[in-house]
């Protein structure tokens, strides 16, 4: 008995690493997309509401809600270099 | 990428519930992408439903994509019942035409046929098929 559980933890368990290595190969994809060699990605922001929730802080205490209005740009742009330091 | 396989998400993903509420914390707004002076993707957030308009999708493309379009029908299952749970309603266009509704807002007619799912809306099968072949790995 003892056995069979322990032989379903380690089910779960790999099928849980399998999931989570699914996921960190897509997002490993995109971050490689969007964060490029040599590129310039322009983020445009324009009048972006985010509702932040309440929080319930230690000892129960209430964090109030918030919203946030984005406006704007970001420009994130990457350059390789060479490990070695050579030209 | 995943072989036969596509890629499950559980109804307890912590990745995935993340993604939505994340979706459902931003109520309005719009973010245009772009690269190199071509806008590559523009997403417009109106209360609960996000249109997402690849402009340029085969920018989007996978390099090590496998996955065929059943196992990705398979994949936005999952996703569009998770969207669904949550009120919300993700419209993909390619190039400003409709493509895919996925998500509360998505009224299947015959292309429940094909998705098998309350959840996924094909708008267009033109635009869903070219979507498809911008986002094959060569």
């Amino acid at each position: 008995m003892a056995q069979n559980s322990n032989s379903n933890m380690s089910e779960n368990q790999n099928q849980l690493q399998t999931m989570s290595s699914q996921w960190t190969q897509v997002i490993g994809q995109l971050v490689e997309k969007f964060m490029g060699k040599n590129m310039s990605m322009t983020y445009n922001f324009e009048n972006l509401e985010i509702d932040i929730p309440r929080a319930q802080g230690p000892g129960g205490r209430q964090a109030g809600g918030a919203k946030w209005t984005f406006n704007g740009r970001i420009v994130i742009t990457t350059e390789t270099h060479d490990a070695r330091g050579g030209p | 990428m995943f072989g036969n396989k596509h890629l499950h998400i559980d109804e307890n993903d912590i990745i995935s519930d993340w993604l939505v509420k994340a979706l459902k914390s931003v109520t309005h707004g719009t973010i245009a992408i772009d690269t190199e002076n071509q806008l590559v993707a523009h997403i417009d957030i109106s209360k609960d439903k996000i249109a997402i308009d690849l402009l340029q999708p085969e920018f989007f493309r996978a390099p090590d994509d496998e996955t065929g379009l059943f196992d990705k029908l398979q994949t936005s299952k999952e996703f569009s019942r998770k969207l669904t749970h949550n009120g919300l309603t993700l419209s993909i266009l390619r190039k400003g035409k409709e493509a895919l509704t996925l998500g509360n807002k998505a009224k299947p007619k015959l292309s429940k046929l094909i998705t098998r799912t309350n959840n996924i809306q094909i708008d267009s099968i033109k635009e869903a098929t070219e979507l498809k072949r911008d986002f094959k790995a060569d």
